[in-house]
């Protein structure tokens, strides 16, 4: 009886990887590269006018509330990846998915050229950093088998080629959504799992106090003097 | 015989030195040729393509392909990916005494896998698919390196291999992310 | 005659050779204390892997090239009695090389070009580097010239008779470069270049490492030459002996010329684009071509032998005390041949074919070809400068004591740092990491040997910082010197006629290129024939 039910179980459990599709429909293969390449930020910038992205990422891609991402500087393939997985419903947010739904690779490229080109947030260099953490991110954790933050993401925080995206300087409170949202697979666009398992093994404090590390701590009105 | 070395050494001693060396040479050669050809002991040469630059979207290597499979033979499939800077799934597991077969693709650049004290090893090139023959003659937890330089987080770029006694079942401890322990 | 304008090319040359190992002892030091987590202020891998990249390059392609241009160039005259061929196109090469090697450095220096010695595509430096390569090789071309004209007019001259051993040798070295630097120049030019420019989009990894093979193992070669060139012909007459075989010497220049290039696949047995076959025949001429050292290394202990007992010793070894232990070129004779040995004996185990598997990318690789070739290589190469400078000087060595002293550091400082690698290797610890953030068991159980590569490399950058002084002092200050003939060995037996085969290239050239179609020709061709995919360039 036990048996047959483990059996039961173990086939249900299946059903979910068996029909797995791919996490996300973005390869950067030449073709790719190219189109990013050859992207035209200036259109980039009349398009993302048009569709007013600057209500949730700033005029200047820094966004004044600290839920938000800020986009600026970021990488154009990390930004184009997200946008089409947006649009694939690979990642899963209606104001996102309604933004670039009606719009073609081409476009998306530019978009992720024009914010590509911008000035990106800097980390605060007042901002904490305890030993663990320092140990966290240069270092990582041999006995949970996690890797330092700094091997994708970079020394300096400013992110890795393709999809590793820069995390210096991101608003604090969206580095722990991003992170939670992993860590409970609510967000799962990273291809092959890479940052599913990176988050599932960090506990909550870590969490925190890896955001506070690659934080920018800047109060909004700061934020308006500074890009005007 | 006429020695044939006497054409160019006259002296007997260094004749026979030449001959030694030759002779060491062929033996060693010949050893591992006996080797390669009576157990079937090779380098990894399988000689297979795949584009890398699109290999989470190719049957073998999608992300749900992954992990340890056991075949109908009782012989062990392990598909896995090198991808700046991770094995995926980290965490392997397989039984003790059973063949293994890895199959092993890069998504971005150079890497090279090397489990210290088995002779699991090869190199993993960007546009070619690695395999690996081998068996698991020891239990324990062993280290699954990256011993390629890859760029700058080279460093971190390890998981781990685990041999277990041989039981039933594989499938739920090496699910396509195998982040379970 | 005067050889005071080979002198120059030959100091010109040297000088840029020793300038970079200079440089690159410095970075070695730094290497070796940062990988532990001794000084935490040190740690960086951006600075360590531009570290390995720039000490790679100024050790195993400035260092070497310019060395063995210069030695060349100085053997040829003397040996010969003869005028360098075309002064111009000798210095043009040298002006070249040394362009090409200011024109990498940049990018070397600042991060752009971490992509160590081997290149490693897909990983992309920056376009200089690669051009700047290909210059320093394209430069050294002139001099493979040079030796071959040289050569030919002399036997032009001198119909007949045999080619001195130390010019058929550095002939035999100048035909071996040219032919195995072929690889590197075609991933170079055709492939590496116009990716990194954007001319191409991808390149085939698979095929950029097998034309890198092809240079790869013989450039080795290369390197040891001069050694061997000098262990056959100035050594034993510094003895005070003779050479024991003359002839014995061509055979082992020739069989490495037949025998270096076209067996480059223990480099990639490891890797998947090449088929087992391929790998397997490349091994059996692996093996072959560990005879001619086998054959050197009697032919020259024989020499010490016929040199101690002209001295007086007796007994069974008691040669080997009455040899002048003074003389910096026997010392650093002995002490390459000990390192031979031990560095010999790695080699066999890389060779063997699914054996490496053991040792593949782990420091054991490492240990190997810095005992072999900064070993016993490089070690000759200091003893060759040091009986050279005074003769292109025309002043006195600065200090033998202080050479003998130095070449003994080298000795002791490279066994201490190689041997504990070697241990390093076996217990798993892979290459070309800057930190060890793996498992803690595992990660404790290098310490010791670790520790003790620290030791060697203190005193190995001690020993480097001695030579350059002495050469230095040399130069600079200096009583007159008061032999400037080059002593070449003689033979011990006269030989009544040379073989047209033990005197000439042509035949072995042709079974070069026959051995290189068979060996290297399908597994070329097949880029071309099977579907392949390019890689796209990824930075550090």
């Amino acid at each position: 009886m036990m048996r047959l039910i483990t059996m039961l179980i173990g086939t249900l459990l299946l059903v979910p990887v068996v029909n797995a599709e791919p996490s996300s429909a973005v390869a950067f293969d030449v073709a790719t590269v190219k189109m990013l390449k050859s992207a035209d930020p200036a259109a980039g910038e009349v398009l993302a006018k048009e569709i007013k992205c600057r209500k949730c990422h700033g005029d200047a891609g820094i966004s004044d509330d600290e839920d938000d991402i800020n986009i600026a500087g970021m990488s154009a393939s990390y930004i184009f990846k997200q946008l089409r997985d947006y649009k694939d419903k690979k990642r899963d947010e209606r104001d996102m998915y309604k933004a670039v739904k009606d719009l073609d690779d081409r476009q998306l490229a530019e978009l992720a050229a024009w914010y590509a080109s911008l000035e990106p947030a800097q980390a605060n260099p007042d901002r904490i950093v305890t030993d663990e953490v320092r140990k966290l991110v240069f270092h990582g954790d041999p006995e949970r088998l996690l890797k330092a933050c700094a091997s994708c993401h970079g020394r300096d925080g400013r992110g890795g080629q393709f999809d590793h995206p820069a995390l210096a300087g991101q608003h604090r409170n969206y580095l722990v959504d991003s992170m939670t949202e992993f860590k409970e697979e609510d967000r799962e666009n990273d291809i092959y799992g890479r940052m599913r398992d990176v988050s599932s093994k960090l506990t909550e404090d870590e969490i925190e106090a890896l955001a506070d590390y690659y934080t920018l701590y800047l109060q909004p009105e700061d934020d308006e003097d500074e890009e005007e | 015989m006429r020695d044939p070395f006497r054409a160019i050494c006259d002296d007997d001693l260094e004749r026979r030195w030449i001959w030694i060396s030759l002779i060491m040479a062929f033996v060693m050669g010949g050893l591992l040729g006996l080797y390669a050809v009576a157990s079937n002991i090779h380098p990894p040469s399988n000689v297979e393509t795949i584009d890398s630059t699109r290999l989470h979207l190719t049957e073998e290597f999608a992300e749900d392909n992954l992990g340890v499979k056991e075949n109908t033979d009782g012989s062990m499939t392990v598909t896995m990916v090198a991808a700046r800077y991770g094995f995926y799934p980290p965490v392997i597991e397989v039984p003790v005494n059973t063949p293994v077969k890895f199959r092993v693709a890069s998504a971005d650049v150079l890497h090279g896998f090397h489990v210290p004290f088995t002779n699991a090893a090869t190199m993993v090139v960007p546009g070619y698919i690695s395999e690996v023959n081998t068996a698991f003659p020891r239990e324990g937890e062993y280290s699954f390196l990256c011993n390629e330089y890859c760029g700058l987080g080279h460093d971190s770029m390890w998981s781990r291999l685990v041999v277990v006694p041989k039981s039933a079942g594989t499938t739920a401890a090496n699910s396509a992310r195998g982040n379970n322990s | 005659m005067s050889y005071a304008r080979a002198a120059s090319l030959g100091l010109a040359n040297m000088w840029v050779a020793f300038a970079a190992f200079a440089v690159a002892a410095l970075l070695g030091l730094y290497q070796v204390v940062e990988r532990i987590d001794l000084i935490p202020e040190l740690k960086s891998p951006e600075l360590y892997f531009g570290s390995v990249s720039t000490h790679g390059v100024l050790m195993g392609f400035v260092l070497t090239t310019f060395f063995i241009v210069g030695y060349g160039y100085y053997t040829a005259t003397t040996s010969l009695k003869q005028e360098i061929w075309n002064r111009p196109v000798a210095w043009f090469g040298f002006w070249l090389s040394l362009v090409g090697v200011l024109l990498a450095a940049v990018p070397l220096l600042t991060g752009n070009a971490s992509v160590l010695y081997t290149f490693y595509p897909p990983l992309m430096a920056h376009p200089a580097f690669y051009i700047g390569a290909a210059l320093l090789v394209v430069g050294s071309w002139f001099w493979c010239l040079e030796m071959v004209m040289m050569y030919t007019i002399w036997k032009k001259a001198h119909r007949g008779e045999a080619v001195p051993l130390a010019m058929f040798g550095t002939t035999a070295n100048a035909i071996l470069w040219f032919c195995t630097s072929l690889g590197v120049a075609l991933e170079v030019v055709f492939q590496l270049i116009p990716w990194s420019l954007g001319i191409i989009d991808t390149v085939d990894v698979g095929l950029a490492r097998t034309l890198f093979s092809w240079t790869l193992h013989a450039i080795v070669y290369f390197w040891l030459f001069p050694a061997y060139i000098a262990l056959y012909t100035l050594v034993p007459k510094a003895a005070g002996g003779r050479v024991f075989s003359d002839q014995m010497g061509r055979f082992a220049f020739i069989m490495l010329l037949v025998f270096a290039i076209p067996i480059a696949f223990h480099h990639l047995y490891m890797d998947p684009f090449q088929a087992a076959g391929w790998k397997f025949l490349h091994m059996t001429g692996t093996f072959m071509v560990a005879v001619p050292t086998l054959i050197t290394g009697f032919t020259v202990i024989a020499s010490l032998e016929v040199a101690g007992r002209l001295r007086g010793g007796k007994g069974l070894f008691g040669w080997i005390g009455a040899l002048p232990w003074n003389n910096p070129l026997v010392l650093a004779a002995i002490l390459s041949m000990l390192m031979l040995t031990f560095g010999g004996f790695g080699g066999m185990i890389n060779a063997s074919y699914s054996m490496n598997t053991m040792v593949h990318n782990t420091q054991w690789v490492t240990g190997h070809f810095h005992l072999i070739f900064a070993g016993t290589s490089v070690i000759m190469y200091f003893a060759i400068a040091y009986y050279l400078w005074p003769k292109m000087t025309g002043k006195a060595l600065y200090s033998t004591r202080l050479a003998n002293a130095q070449l003994w550091l080298w000795f002791v400082g490279m066994l201490i740092l190689t041997l504990p690698w070697h241990q390093l290797g076996v217990a798993g610890q892979p290459r070309r990491i800057s930190s060890t953030p793996y498992d803690e068991s595992f990660v404790q159980s290098w310490l010791t040997s670790e520790m003790l590569m620290i030791v060697g490399g203190a005193i190995l950058f001690t020993s480097a910082l001695i030579m350059v002084y002495v050469l230095l002092k040399t130069h600079g200050v200096g009583q007159p010197a008061d032999n400037l003939e080059v002593e070449y060995a003689e033979s011990l037996h006269a030989t009544a006629r040379m073989p047209r085969l033990l005197n000439s290239f042509g035949f072995w050239v042709m079974l070069v290129v026959v051995y290189m179609l068979a060996s290297y020709g399908y597994p070329i061709a097949q880029f071309f024939i099977l579907e392949t995919y390019g890689a796209l360039p990824w930075s550090i």
